[in-house]
């Protein structure tokens, strides 16, 4: 007799054990204060920025009809650009004509007319205030490298040894974090001082000098974004003999990683255009090998596959040694070095515009600002932007949610910021013309 | 070579035993930590497939192993060899990068004169020990090729060698070859196609009546032993004296007349020569010891050579500070040097082989 067949799919679909933990884990809340009160100020919408998202609606109609007609990718995709700024003044203008609406209501001579018309005013200033909350987030413009993966490079600042240490816990803090938010990483770069990261084995803490950790999943530059700048941390150093609290720093900077072939995606961006941030000209670039001294050739046997890369105009050097593959050596060093020249860009940019703007006032996230404390005598971790204190400093260097927390609110703090931006940009231009 | 300090390996030695024991053959810290990393990693990848080995005790042999000298690519087993990773054997050469460089070049020049190629592009390399260079041409070539769909010509190469190690090591790196392409490409391609058609056969260069009947020939490569005996043992490291296979650096020394002493590097040179002229090579890359063998070597290809060219170590190099092209003067003729380094191949063209090249 022919026994039955095993047949998989008879089965109940199998769900991977970590899935499955996942969708029926509770999540832990954390007592999460407030320090400073941060919100955007004004709930009334500058005008200028009404024009703007008014001009921008208009756009969006005339590209509707125009695809109604017939279809072009282009204008698709950037129908999709404004379809949220249209829909978030639609519901902004519709509040407002409500509110319009219950104030002719309140004048009517009906008693009870005017009681109904009283109790709904609230809701519907309540709902104002959401609109336009709603429209200013929408009409901040999406960061232009934020579908990017990004390069995450720590580098220890003032505190000597400790500070070398702090850098390895940070690395390892992103690195649980990327694990435990499904972001696939590598370390590319991986500099240790005394060599404590060949000798000392798995659990040991690394004393790092530079590391550079590739995150690869895309979009992740928008999400790492708010950890750039300088990290401050305040415990009792493994090295020192004496208890004594050491407060020493590590650097975070987050650089935008440039897919290798221009191709996909990036229409307007390509290497090949000398205008943007990722053009990078072959001929500034110098490359060195490091060549075998003596004879070479068939008289020496040298291991050494060590790749410097040097951008004369920015003099930006970028030296990778990790593999032994000089090829995959001098991928890795192109690699970092167009983000940093991408970036460099990029910040450039932004500053010009920051001078611009003038009394807009709000500290760039750049590299020379102290961002965050970690204090561990007190198990505290405070961000000195959002003002978020999270007493709960163990699972933030684990990477975990409380994490998750902390970035969150710094990325909410960023956005207001740059609505606030938005409003001092707008109102400077229509001052400039009246 | 510069002494290291006792300190220095002292103080190593407090933190690290390991790296300490390295130090003398890295001579520098870091290259020392970074090779206890490599060899780290594959004492781990191997007790990973075989786990009755403690990795520990795996790499303590490892790193006593390469604190004697023994070339860290014998014990890792591979070489990167351009974008391949090569096997190694004690027994058979280990791939060196200059020579890589010159073969990349060769291929970067040939493929961007285009249509003027041989329906049939036929490679011959002479002492070719692990397979390396005729593995990285057909790969560059059809690197260089990807997207033209066939209509460029196919590839047909031949390695030789007089060692049955060597060449048993070389159809090992063929099979890894093609593994490694059947995950990427399908069987039916043009590259599949030709990189199975690869042969390794024996022949001795030295008495070159076996290598008659290898028919004719396009391009002639070859890496041959090139060290002088004196050379030998004033000029090589002691790693590849005491690891490295004699025969596959020095010329034999019972040498059939004319050649005195100082230049008993040279003696394959004629033979490989002959042999370019028999196939009627049409392009011939050889690689040299210096600047000083690769005029010996240009000034012995007095036959119907178009043009003759020397190269550094990085051929396709530019430098500003450098003149690139200076042409040295030996008799009637100037020969220019390019790239920079050392000198590393003498390169030669005549006839079909200038339009391939686009000369």
């Amino acid at each position: 007799m022919r026994s039955k067949p095993f047949s998989p799919m008879s089965a109940s679909p199998w769900i991977c054990a970590r899935c499955l933990r996942s969708a029926t884990r509770i999540r832990r809340t954390f007592n999460v204060r407030r320090w400073q009160s941060t919100t955007a100020t004004s709930d009334k919408i500058s005008p200028a920025l009404l024009v703007r998202a008014q001009a921008i609606a208009k756009e969006h109609a005339n590209l509707t009809e125009k695809l109604a007609n017939d279809f072009d990718t282009r204008d698709a995709k950037r129908l999709g650009e404004l379809n949220s700024t249209a829909a978030a003044l639609r519901e902004y203008e519709q509040a407002h004509a409500s509110l319009r609406e219950l104030s002719s209501l309140l004048e009517s001579s009906d008693q009870e007319l005017r009681e109904l018309a009283e109790e709904d005013v609230e809701p519907t200033q309540a709902r104002i205030q959401l609109a336009s909350n709603g429209l200013k987030s929408s009409l901040v413009p999406v960061h232009p490298f934020a579908h990017l993966p990004c390069l995450l490079e720590i580098r220890p600042g003032a505190g000597g040894d400790e500070a070398g240490i702090f850098a390895g816990d940070l690395l390892r803090m992103y690195e649980g974090f990327c694990a435990r938010n499904g972001l696939r990483t590598s370390v590319l770069k991986l500099d240790t001082a005394d060599f404590t990261g060949a000798s000392g084995g798995a659990g040991s803490r690394l004393h790092v000098q530079e590391a550079v950790l590739e995150v690869e999943t895309p979009g992740s530059y928008g999400i790492l974004r708010c950890e750039a700048g300088v990290h401050r941390v305040q415990r009792v150093p493994a090295t020192e003999s004496k208890g004594r609290t050491h407060t020493s720093a590590a650097s975070v900077l987050v650089l935008p990683s440039l897919p290798t072939d221009g191709a996909q995606n990036m229409d307007e961006n390509s290497f090949n255009d000398p205008n943007s941030d990722y053009f990078v000209d072959t001929k500034d670039v110098r490359t060195d090998v490091m060549r075998a001294g003596g004879a070479g050739g068939q008289h020496v046997n040298k291991t050494e596959s060590a790749v410097r890369l040097t951008h004369a105009p920015t003099g930006i050097v970028v030296t990778i040694q990790e593999s032994r593959s000089q090829l995959r050596n001098r991928e890795t060093a192109w690699q970092l070095l167009r983000s940093r020249i991408a970036q460099l860009r990029r910040e450039e940019r932004e500053e010009e515009q920051a001078r611009l703007r003038r009394g807009a006032g709000a500290g760039k996230a750049g590299r020379e600002n102290k961002v965050r404390t970690y204090n561990y005598g007190q198990s505290r971790v405070s961000d000195h932007r959002s003002g978020l204190d999270v007493r709960n400093l163990g699972e933030v260097m684990d990477g975990g949610m409380a994490l998750d927390q902390v970035m969150q609110s710094v990325r909410a703090w960023m956005a207001e910021q740059e609505v606030l931006d938005l409003v001092a940009e707008e109102e400077g231009k229509t001052g400039g013309k009246g | 070579m510069p002494r290291i300090h006792p300190g220095l390996i002292r103080r190593t030695h407090a933190t690290s035993p390991l790296v300490a024991r390295l130090l003398p053959i890295c001579r520098d810290l870091r290259s020392s930590y970074r090779e206890l990393t490599w060899l780290r990693d594959h004492a781990q990848h191997i007790c990973r497939n075989a786990p009755l080995q403690n990795a520990n005790r795996l790499l303590q042999s490892y790193v006593l192993r390469r604190s004697r000298g023994e070339p860290l690519q014998y014990i890792l087993g591979t070489e990167y060899f351009g974008p391949l990773e090569i096997q190694c054997r004690p027994g058979v050469l280990i791939p060196r990068q200059e020579t890589a460089a010159s073969v990349t070049h060769l291929v970067n020049l040939l493929s961007s004169a285009g249509k003027t190629l041989p329906p049939r592009l036929r490679v011959l390399d002479l002492c070719t020990g692990t397979g390396c260079i005729p593995l990285l041409f057909q790969h560059e070539y059809y690197f260089r090729h990807k997207g033209q769909n066939d209509s460029f010509p196919r590839l047909d190469v031949v390695g030789v060698d007089n060692s049955s190690v060597a060449l048993r090591l070389a159809e090992k790196n063929k099979r890894l070859q093609l593994a490694a392409l059947r995950w990427s490409s399908s069987s039916t391609s043009t590259k599949h196609q030709s990189l199975k058609a690869m042969t390794f056969m024996y022949a001795d260069v030295l008495r070159g009546e076996e290598t008659l009947q290898l028919g004719t020939f396009d391009i002639l490569i070859s890496n041959p032993p090139y060290i002088s005996s004196t050379d030998y043992w004033r000029n090589t490291s002691p790693s590849v004296r005491k690891f490295e296979p004699h025969e596959a650096l020095v010329p034999p020394a019972n040498a059939n007349g004319s050649l005195n002493d100082a230049h008993d590097g040279d003696l394959f040179y004629h033979h490989l020569h002959d042999i370019a002229l028999r196939v009627n090579a049409q392009i011939v890359l050889l690689e040299v010891a210096d600047l000083e063998q690769a005029h010996r070597v240009s000034r012995a290809l007095n036959g119907p050579w178009d043009g003759v060219e020397i190269w550094r170590d990085e051929p396709a190099a530019r430098d500003e500070n450098e003149n690139t092209v200076c042409s040295s003067h030996l008799g009637s003729a100037s020969i220019p040097i390019l790239g920079l380094g050392n000198g590393r191949s003498v390169f030669a063209y005549r006839g079909r082989g200038a339009a391939w090249l686009g000369k």
